[in-house]
């Protein structure tokens, strides 16, 4: 009798432990039930694998790409890119530039509205862009030369420029310059409010994020609603699409004959705005000699290496530039692969008994650390030592990135619109400037480049600058990475751009 | 539980890099890096961000995490339903297969059985569960063509869907689980049937089956209960690799992410819920052996 008495007890409690966290799970996730896809209607939820969070969804306060891949589709930009990076119309309908270069005027759209239904005009976007300008705010610091923004009257948005930047307009394309509601500024994090095609219905983390259509968005739309199903492992997405309970994944070049010559599934392989390389410190024991550094590019099979570690999809580069770019200039071939003169090279620089130096590999990104075990092992080959470490992302930050503790190191980094900020952080004072470069030549180009109104002179100037880097190689440039989408054969509309940003109001299903 | 949390808490500040790093990553500047910092109040000295830690704990205050935005209790509470019932269901599998495997094995033994047995103890502790997991999960959606991955579908929505979303995830666990528990019941039997007052107990005439069922099963329960406690526990925040390779939102993912994230609220709060988890476990563990189990030895002390 006493023992049936305990034995019920326990399992009055396990009920209760069960049952508690089964209601808390209801009040979050109140409406997110299975966004369900009936056979034979057309499709209207549109559904991405991702493999992580966005680190909360206010663009002014993060730096994280998962944010701007969901926060692009919830906010507008006063500008939009198209897929090759010409600057299109999106909050703003039209600008005008001033002759002095230093005065741009936007004209907001009519009848804008965020998603609480406030009005988004002219005073709510300067409102949003002070504190975009703010010090509170993650960019602050790309947006400094802006003096003033100000509404002109309802329509019409003016921002002023203390120095000239010709590529000014291309900072308003940013996701992350993006128009919020500064009434709900507090909260944007987890509850955002923007004028974009879709608004946030509900956000369980590390389970699924769903998007619904903003009912006061008044441009075209497609779809109902946009689920991020949060997966960390590949496998899971490619039987997630296979299964079908998600339409867009992004694979490596290794999975993509699992989905070549099948109607059923669309292939979508274009290389990104961005760029990878083995970053090289100018500053260090060795590598301060430009023949060393001649020599480690000399001594890599960059199309080998390629083929090892992304299975041949990537594009081959020779200096600090996305191949997607209209200022990109072919600057491959300059140091082919040759051991033999790597090995003489060293010996002219006075390492006929070796050289031995520290790399250091970022152990969650395990494409670099494939690629920096390949390098190494082709650099032994031609008779450099290759101590490798593999640190975690945060030491990597902390004690290569910022303390620039290092001989090599292999990442990636992401692309921009234009050539000065992409290539500002070779600049000898820049924080940025890990690979310790210091050419007085480069810097007083970058300098030249912000001056400069016309496009023909300033493409020249940053043909200059691709052409510096790569003769003076503070790094390997490796490549520009090709990402690899597969969504299923029936979904149209979707395609990357050179900025991190989804048109999710462009999918449709077919 | 106090100091695992101050030792949390020192070695989050001690190994390199922090949140506000991690958030800006590649694009970091140092202006925007002291923007991060003092948004995320990492600009504090170490004690006042202890200090203010703890005085929110007091009012059963976790804080807020500073990768989700979100309320670390929640955060919790959310995952909780889940975790629990994947830890509560591979056990309850593994249980049930250890004790019918473990019992005939050892009451047949050196059978077939037996032998069959000892295989399922060596595969369970050498198969690794990542592998599993992903052989599996191919298996599921080449051969049985249903996907499991990514349509995680909460207990709130519809019971037989969840049970359905997470069966391999608790499979790939309670095969991980049934290797350990397997081998004491097994042990703990057959120590039970060499036991003087098991043979007399045939001797007096029980049949052999009772003998065994009623008596030598009962004492050999402790050793395999303890053992679960100690599991469950274990399950509770460690089945973060399983949990991944399912997408499934548990608390062991929460945790992986938490660290990696330098997310120092909520590991705190998770490290604080699972030390407490365990303290709890190894209360109930202690009740159900003294009260339930052997109330013969409990009744003994009283005398």
């Amino acid at each position: 009798m006493k023992r049936t008495k305990i034995f019920f007890i326990f399992l009055i409690i396990a009920a209760l432990l069960v049952s508690c966290g089964g209601s808390e799970e209801t009040n979050t996730s109140s409406s997110s039930a299975a966004g369900g896809v009936n056979s034979g209607e057309k499709r209207t939820t549109v559904r991405m694998a991702v493999a992580v969070d966005p680190d909360g969804l206010d663009p002014h306060m993060s730096a994280s790409a998962s944010t701007f891949q969901v926060t692009s589709s919830i906010y507008e930009t006063l500008v939009s890119v198209d897929e090759s990076g010409n600057i299109i119309p999106s909050l703003a309908e039209d600008w005008q530039i001033s002759p002095d270069g230093l005065t741009l005027t936007f004209d907001i759209r009519d009848g804008a509205v965020f998603s609480n239904g406030n009005i988004c005009d002219a005073a709510a976007a300067a409102a949003s862009f002070n504190r975009l300008i703010s010090p509170e705010s993650y960019r602050s610091g790309d947006y400094s030369e802006i003096e003033s923004v100000r509404a002109l009257d309802e329509d019409t948005l003016e921002i002023k420029f203390s120095s000239l930047n010709t590529s000014a307009l291309s900072l308003f394309a940013y996701p992350w310059s993006a128009v919020v509601d500064v009434s709900s500024a507090d909260s944007l994090r987890t509850v955002p409010v923007g004028s974009g095609p879709f608004m946030l219905e509900s956000w369980i983390p590390q389970q699924k994020l769903t998007l619904v259509r903003n009912p006061h968005y008044s441009g075209g739309n497609h779809i109902e609603r946009v689920e991020f199903v949060f997966m960390p492992d590949m496998t899971s997405q490619v039987t997630a699409l296979q299964g079908g309970s998600v339409d867009i994944i992004q694979i490596t070049g290794d999975l993509v004959g699992q989905f070549e010559n099948n109607d059923a599934y669309r292939i979508l392989a274009l290389p990104v705005n961005g760029i990878q390389l083995m970053a090289m410190n100018t500053a260090s024991d060795g590598l301060d000699d430009i023949r060393v550094r001649q020599a480690v590019n000399y001594a890599v099979d960059k199309e080998s290496l390629i083929d090892a570690v992304w299975y041949g999809y990537g594009e081959e580069i020779g200096s600090h530039f996305p191949v997607v770019l209209s200022e990109y200039k072919d600057e491959n071939g300059r140091y082919p692969y040759d051991p033999d003169k790597a090995r003489q090279l060293l010996i002219e620089a006075g390492y006929e008994d070796g050289l031995t130096l520290d790399m250091y590999l970022p152990k969650n990104y395990q494409e670099y650390v494939n690629a920096g075990l390949v390098i190494a092992n082709q650099l032994e080959a031609a008779g450099i030592n290759v101590n490798v470490s593999i640190v975690e992302w945060a030491t990597w930050l902390s004690d290569i990135y910022t303390g620039r503790n290092y001989d090599l190191t292999v990442v990636g980094h992401t692309g921009r619109l234009d050539a000065y900020s992409l290539l500002s952080r070779y600049r000898s004072t820049a924080a940025e400037n890990y690979f310790n470069y210091d050419n007085p030549e480069f810097d007083s180009l970058l300098d030249e480049y912000t001056a400069c109104v016309d496009e023909e002179e300033r493409k020249e100037i940053a043909f200059r600058m691709q052409d510096i880097l790569s003769e003076d190689v503070p790094a390997l440039y490796i490549q520009d990475p090709i990402q690899i989408y597969v969504t299923r054969g029936d979904l149209t509309g979707f395609t990357i751009f050179p900025i991190n940003i989804f048109k999710f109001n462009e999918v449709q299903f077919i | 539980m106090l100091l695992v949390s101050i030792i949390t808490f020192i070695a989050l500040s001690v190994i390199p890099g922090n949140a506000a790093l991690i958030a800006l990553g590649t694009e970091a500047s140092a202006a925007s890096l002291d923007a991060v910092s003092s948004d995320l109040g990492l600009d504090q000295s170490f004690s006042s961000r202890l200090f203010s830690y703890y005085k929110g704990l007091l009012s059963l205050d976790f804080g807020t995490s500073s990768y989700f935005g979100q309320d670390v209790w929640t955060l919790i509470l959310q995952r909780l339903p889940l975790t629990v019932s994947l830890a509560l269901l591979s056990l309850l599998a593994a249980f049930i297969l250890s004790m019918l495997l473990g019992c005939a094995a050892a009451i047949y033994r050196e059978s077939f059985i037996d032998a069959f047995s000892r295989i399922i103890v060596q595969l369970s502790a050498s198969l690794p569960s990542f592998w599993l997991s992903l052989l599996l999960l191919l298996f599921a959606s080449r051969v049985l063509g249903f996907s499991q991955a990514g349509s995680y579908v909460s207990m709130s929505e519809s019971i037989p869907l969840f049970l359905k979303s997470i069966s391999l995830a608790v499979i790939v666990l309670a095969v991980g689980e049934s290797g350990p528990l397997l081998r004491i019941v097994r042990i703990s039997m057959i120590g039970a049937m060499e036991e003087d007052w098991f043979t007399a107990c045939q001797v007096k005439g029980l049949s052999k089956r009772k003998a065994v069922f009623s008596y030598a099963l009962r004492s050999a329960l402790s050793a395999p209960v303890s053992l679960m406690g100690l599991q469950l526990a274990k399950l509770l925040g460690g089945t973060a690799i399983v949990e991944s390779i399912f997408a499934l939102p548990g608390l062991g993912r929460l945790f992986l992410t938490a660290v990696e994230m330098r997310d120092l609220n909520l590991v705190q709060g998770i490290v604080i819920f699972v030390s407490f988890a365990v303290v709890m476990m190894n209360l109930l563990t202690d009740l159900l052996l003294r009260v339930v189990i052997n109330p013969l030895s409990a009744s003994e002390d009283r005398k």
